[in-house]
């Protein structure tokens, strides 16, 4: 970590400007596991840790406009930066987020807000009240049948990656007829206009559940581990492996937190592990924008720190993800394991 | 060789070039000129005569942006995906393979621009990466031909970066004296021999000269050849100058495949061929003690008679993965180590996997590696192209591909284009959608042509049959 500290005056690690980023965001919609979020019973935290914030359910509203505030910083960070939204509910995925525009909707241009900020909060919310209607007559229409289905997390990610193939190819092709080294690969040569992409899914149903005793009244919350899912493991896999050879890292937020007795999500696990992304499970307590901040928006972390004018250990963020994510820019993986429990 | 050509004709004056290389001619007069590929250069100019041609130039682009020339390739993409007979077939996921690789003086001709060798090596890291991509469990090991001697670049590892590192380092590798393929096929010979008949041996040589130069003494190529057979080694041989019937008769009696490059881009499609995992050719009793031991071995005390399991099985472990602690001593290298995995059956430590297990011989894997292999079970079905008239019949017609919501082309616009096209009398390609939408015959969405090529070649996926 010293040593990454003195080379930043003399060479610079990463080129000046940062690319333009692209965010692709796969939410987690699904009905049943939001209603065990938002009413499970938190635990009263032990006498000796009174010091920290108490544990909180969390409603979909609460999550969603947490979400905006945390893609509009991405947003903001820099020009150029982009947001896709995927909502993945029972059985079904939706693109919500940037929809062709429908109409022209008398858009009142807002003189005090940022454009992009307009469009991602008006679209965001319209697609995602219209993909709500559109699930309550289709649940109502089978009788409730599809409600058990897990989340179509896989369908949405294959989605996302041909969305990614579309806006940002990954060419092989030039690598083919250019002998070129593998092992010397410059870090300018992938250019300051390049898009940066990322995937990050927001899950917010719990794993098979680890104490059947404790099971909580009504329908039992759609399990990842059930077997005969559609696209399961192997869909799974398939889009890790595409996602690895197109160098798009996985970061996966499972919001259900321990406290639920809830297992992780282990196929997702893994494919964070696999390409390389962020991992990080809600700790059920407050703060979860900061701590999306800290440990996903690395850019927004990196811009601050770059041009040294804000002080991160100023914020109320613990030291030690200060010293990760101020140090290297690969202190994003160290940031998140260090993250206290 | 000309014989298999029946368009190509020799060259009228070859005595255009007075300076030309005997040797340049007599090799490059046995090989066909590339045609049918709108490459024949004009009158009878040959590769090294020719000017360099400015490819950027040709380049046109139609009115939506796309290089127009792309559209051809990947209609011919979709037309032998669509011949792939979609009949399961059983392929070998395990391989082993050695390449060859003639570095003889030949290999210095400029045919290939800039020379054979620097074509054959860019076109070699790359196939390495996607070789390993696509066969995880497979192992790989580079043998050298020079001198009349056949030396071991890279042993047979399962590492890709080892490979890719020896590859690299170009003073190590510098052409010289004549090949022996003999010697060669020896050598990969050998080193296979300790392998599990389970495995799919192969061998893949790049043969750039025309003549092989062996040792004397009793055992001649052919005793190898027989020895190979015997063995059930693969040989694929692909030959950069002309046909050699030593060669052919090796892939023949191999049961490999012989090809003769005729152009950089033929090296490289020859090459790629080789990649996905060839159709199975064990025989199924290889495996049957492994079953039959399995079959007892399941029952106990019970003592119910229990038929063996169909199909072949394989003894496989998955490792633990050690957390990143002290260092310890690595059984494959004898290195103290950080971090590492154990072997489930003996408790050895090892470094990576896949490999076999030092001690114990054990195959070591972890899921995602035995995951790769997942698509050959589980292949996407092809999409089929959506005619205008079947788009007219539809009443609900979706506006944006399912894959990435790109908007479709609307009916109008499609109908415009085809009356264009039928206007300047291209050819409409039946495997091309006129619509742009290709529907997937299970889930029955559409997708446009990116899609349909991405969701195939990388995804194997389809974004609809998986909600």
């Amino acid at each position: 970590m010293a040593n990454t500290m003195t080379q930043t005056h003399t060479i610079p690690l990463y080129p000046e400007t940062t690319p333009a980023s692209l965010l692709l965001v796969i939410l987690d919609l699904h009905p049943l596991s939001w209603s065990i979020l938002a009413s499970a019973a938190p635990p009263p935290l032990p006498a000796d840790a009174t010091h920290k914030a108490p544990n909180t359910s969390l409603s979909l509203t609460e999550f969603i406009n947490i979400l905006v505030v945390f893609l509009n910083a991405h947003l903001a960070v820099r020009w150029g930066n982009q947001v896709v939204v995927y909502g993945a509910s029972a059985g079904t995925s939706k693109l919500l987020y940037p929809t062709p525009p429908k109409d022209s909707e008398g858009s009142k241009p807002k003189p005090n807000m940022y454009a992009p900020f307009v469009r991602l909060d008006k679209t965001f919310e319209s697609s995602l009240r219209g993909m709500f209607e559109e699930e309550q007559e289709r649940l109502e229409g089978q009788q409730g049948k599809g409600l058990n289905d897990p989340p179509a997390i896989v369908s949405a990610l294959t989605k996302a990656l041909s969305y990614i193939n579309r806006v940002a190819p990954h060419s092989p092709s030039s690598a083919l007829t250019q002998p070129t080294n593998s092992d010397l690969e410059l870090p300018n040569s992938s250019g300051a206009d390049k898009l940066e992409t990322r995937i990050m899914v927001i899950n917010a149903t719990p794993g098979s559940s680890s104490a059947e005793t404790s099971e909580t009244e009504g329908p039992k919350p759609p399990t990842r581990q059930s077997g005969g899912q559609r696209g399961g493991y192997v869909g799974m896999m398939n889009c890790v492996f595409a996602a690895q050879k197109a160098k798009v890292p996985i970061d996966v937020l499972t919001l259900p937190p321990t406290w639920t007795g809830s297992r992780p999500p282990i196929f997702l696990q893994q494919a964070s592990h696999l390409t390389e992304g962020v991992y990080w499970r809600w700790n059920g307590r407050g703060g979860l924008l900061q701590y999306l901040h800290v440990c996903f928006d690395h850019l927004f972390y990196q811009v601050k720190t770059d041009t040294g004018s804000v002080d991160v250990s100023r914020t109320s963020i613990p030291p030690i993800h200060s010293v990760c994510c101020s140090s290297t820019r690969r202190g994003r993986l160290s940031c998140c394991l260090l993250l206290p429990p | 060789m000309a014989d298999n050509d029946p368009d190509w004709s020799p060259p009228p004056d070859e005595t255009l070039n007075p300076d030309a290389d005997d040797d340049d001619i007599n090799e490059s007069s046995s090989r066909p000129q590339a045609n049918g590929k709108g490459k024949q250069k004009d009158g009878a100019l040959k590769a090294w005569e020719d000017s360099y041609s400015k490819s950027w130039e040709l380049i046109e682009e139609d009115a939506d942006g796309r290089i127009s020339g792309v559209k051809e390739l990947i209609a011919r993409g979709r037309r032998k995906r669509a011949m792939m007979s979609e009949t399961p077939l059983r392929r070998s996921i395990i391989r082993h393979i050695f390449i060859i690789l003639d570095l003889s003086e030949t290999m210095l001709d400029k045919d290939f621009r800039p020379t054979r060798w620097e074509v054959t090596l860019g076109y070699l890291r790359t196939y390495v990466s996607e070789w390993f991509d696509q066969n995880p469990l497979g192992q790989m090991g580079i043998i050298l031909l020079r001198d009349r001697l056949s030396e071991t670049l890279v042993p047979m590892g399962g590492n890709p970066q080892e490979i890719i590192q020896a590859l690299s380092d170009k003073r190590k590798l510098e052409p010289s004296g004549e090949p022996s393929l003999q010697n060669g096929l020896q050598m990969a010979r050998g080193g296979m021999a300790h392998l599990p008949s389970t495995s799919s041996l192969e061998t893949l040589t790049i043969f750039s000269s025309i003549s092989t130069s062996d040792p004397d003494g009793s055992s001649t190529i052919h005793t190898t050849l027989s020895d190979l057979v015997n063995q059930k080694v693969r040989c694929t041989i692909i030959s950069l100058s002309g046909e050699i019937k030593i060669c052919r008769q090796i892939c023949e009696r191999t049961g490999g495949r012989f090809g003769v490059a005729i152009d950089e881009e033929h090296l490289r499609e020859l090459m790629w061929e080789t990649i996905p995992p060839p159709a199975q050719t064990i025989a199924a009793p290889m495996t049957l003690g492994v079953r039959n031991a399995l079959a007892a071995g399941g029952q106990g005390a019970a003592g119910g008679k229990k038929p063996p399991p169909a199909g072949d099985l394989m003894v496989m472990g998955f490792p633990i993965r050690l957390a990143q602690g002290g260092e310890t001593l690595c059984a494959c290298h004898g290195l103290l180590k950080r971090g590492g995995y154990l072997c489930p059956r003996c408790g050895s430590k090892m470094c990576d996997v896949p490999t076999d297990c030092e001690v114990c011989g054990l195959m070591v894997v972890s899921s995602p590696h035995l995951a790769r292999s997942f698509w050959f079970l589980f292949p996407v079905a092809n999409y089929g192209a959506v005619t205008i008239e079947e788009a007219r019949e539809e009443r609900n017609l979706p506006l944006t591909c399912t894959g990435c919501d790109r908007r479709f082309i609307s009916l109008e616009q499609a109908e415009e284009n085809l009356a264009r096209s039928i206007e300047q009398n291209i050819k409409i390609d039946q495997s091309m959608s006129q619509t742009e939408r290709y529907r997937c015959a299970k889930c029955q969405n559409d997708f446009c042509m990116d899609c349909d090529l991405y969701v195939h070649h990388t995804l194997h996926t389809c974004p609809g049959c998986c909600q």
